[in-house]
């Protein structure tokens, strides 16, 4: 994958994996955050 | 009968002291280099008399070359417990000069602090120390999640290499040679560093209206505290003082990568990103991620502290990102976390005795040892429930398919229950000084899982006993024990050997 991305936007494949790796950190941590806001609109609402 | 160390044993330790120390001396140019730029000239002293002393020892040690300089596994060991203990002591020579702290164990207390990325912090009017030391701070951060001897082994090739970096509690070559795991380890963090200070450094300056300089002056100090998952900030208000939830957010990111192992960090570099979510380590932090998450919302919300969804997201989501991931950041002042008691006490206490994951920055029991020991459990009590002579799976999936052995489970287990003698070792002399149970557990797994959240018992009045006990937990937490295990033999051996 981080091949393909590397030869679509131009850059060395290492390069495209760390821009890879970023992303899905990003997508981790937001991940997370929906789900303490899931978690506080059930207490908030329960309580 | 145990072995008295010769001469040669001596030699071979002072010899790789010698090369760390000498990596610590170029390393420690970079503050001295940040107040020749701010003329800052009375830290300037103290950072030459710093890396005076780290230079003259490591010459000194480099006149010890033995025949051979292969280390051994207990060589290695003893090296790296000592490393651990004397940069923190040197390292602390600007601190003790700056008029920022209490005396000579206070200093020593945030050093140790600093490297082992913990975040306790006992230095006095933080708002006002020369941006030089306040470097020096977080650099300590970077040099100790990083692995300092990590670094010696990048830069200087030769034998032992493997001892030395399992002895900085790091269990996984990602590659096929030490030094080249070593490489791919600092490369991941200066990828990190370049775009995580860009961030951040960017969010300072568009939207809290920080200047550039400044803006990427606290970016670069947030960076080193937060992928190295420290906890020391800038400012003594940690990131409360930013008073920005997309500040917070880029800082949970930056946490979050840091507690993430190399190993994941490799995977999601080069594939393959599939087998992810299928490791047994990866799994058991999500699962344990999520189980204190609700325990803290949950009694946050009974407690009434929160009564908006905002508000308890905010504020229970990244202080529970913070103790997980054993950074030791806050958003709220340390009196307010005090007031947290019950269920988001008991949530944010076993999040920081978990940790992160293993061979990563962070500190605790790690979440592939509580995997370990749960499926151990699990399968133990599956084979007394079915007919003997049945044969249960021992297998976990951990990058492949891997045994559970018995030996395996039973080290995890072990060390398991050192963090938990740990973390009641400072929780007894804490309530022999007449603290609350509460508090005392609070702070001394903080200490010990290598967190650096506070409860308010972390102050530069608190005994000296306290303090000291406080300064072995991070030493002995932050090196998972074995390092200090080989490093106390050592010493026996070379009094009662014969």
């Amino acid at each position: 994958m981080r091949r393909r991305v590397g030869r679509r936007w131009g850059m060395p494949a290492d390069l495209a994996g760390a821009a890879l790796a970023f992303l899905l950190e990003l997508m981790i941590v937001a991940g997370l955050a929906a789900a303490a806001l899931l978690v506080a609109a059930v207490v908030t609402a329960a309580i | 009968m145990l072995i008295k160390p010769d001469r040669e044993d001596l030699r071979i330790v002072a010899f790789a002291l010698g090369r760390i120390f000498t990596v610590i001396a170029a390393a420690s140019l970079l503050p001295l280099g940040w107040a020749v730029l701010g003329r800052e000239w009375h830290p300037f002293a103290s950072f030459l008399l710093m890396i005076g002393t780290f230079a003259f020892l490591g010459q000194l040690g480099l006149r010890y070359r033995p025949s051979d300089e292969r280390l051994d596994w207990s060589h290695g060991m003893v090296v790296v417990a000592l490393t651990w203990l004397a940069v923190p002591t040197i390292g602390s020579i600007p601190f003790i000069f700056s008029g920022h702290y209490g005396g000579p164990v206070d200093a020593i207390f945030d050093a140790m602090s600093g490297l082992t990325t913990t975040g306790l912090a006992l230095v006095q009017d933080l708002d006002h120390m020369a941006p030089s030391l306040n470097f020096w701070r977080h650099l300590l951060h970077f040099l100790g999640g990083q692995g300092i001897v990590i670094a010696a082994l990048v830069l200087f090739a030769g034998g032992g290499g493997l001892t030395l970096y399992y002895g900085e509690a790091r269990d996984e070559r990602i590659l096929p040679s030490v030094r080249s795991t070593a490489r791919f380890i600092w490369a991941v963090a200066l990828v990190h560093l370049v775009a995580g200070v860009l961030v951040l450094g960017v969010i300072a300056h568009q939207v809290l209206g920080f200047e550039w300089k400044r803006a990427f002056f606290h970016a670069l100090m947030v960076f080193f505290a937060a992928f190295d998952t420290g906890g020391f900030a800038p400012q003594s208000t940690s990131l409360g003082y930013y008073h920005s939830g997309i500040f917070e957010f880029a800082a949970t990111v930056l946490m979050i990568a840091g507690a993430m192992s190399f190993g994941l960090h490799y995977a999601l570099w080069r594939g393959p990103r599939r087998a992810l979510f299928k490791n047994l380590e990866t799994r058991t932090i999500l699962t344990t991620f999520t189980f204190t998450m609700v325990l803290t919302m949950v009694g946050l919300g009974v407690a009434g502290i929160y009564t908006s969804v905002q508000g308890l997201t905010r504020q229970g989501f990244f202080q529970i990102v913070s103790a997980h991931s054993g950074t030791g950041f806050a958003t709220i002042p340390s009196s307010e976390l005090a007031t947290w008691g019950g269920l988001a006490f008991a949530g944010m206490t076993v999040a920081m005795a978990l940790g992160g994951m293993a061979s990563s920055t962070a500190g605790g029991i790690k979440a592939l040892r509580i995997g370990l020991t749960v499926k151990a459990v699990a399968n133990q009590t599956k084979q007394l429930l079915l007919p003997e002579g049945a044969v249960v799976s021992t297998q976990y999936f951990q990058s492949g398919r891997k045994r559970l052995t018995p030996e395996l489970a039973q080290s995890a287990m072990t060390v398991a229950l050192l963090y938990v003698a740990l973390f009641l070792l400072g929780t007894g002399v804490a309530l022999g000084y007449g603290y609350g149970v509460q508090e005392a557990l609070f702070e001394s797994v903080s200490a010990g899982a290598s967190v650096g959240l506070s409860v308010g018992v972390t102050e530069p009045s608190m005994p000296m006993l306290l303090k000291l006990t406080y300064m072995f937990q991070m030493w002995a937490g932050r090196l998972e024990f074995v390092a200090v295990f080989a490093l106390l033999g050592f010493i026996y051996a070379w009094v009662r050997g014969k």
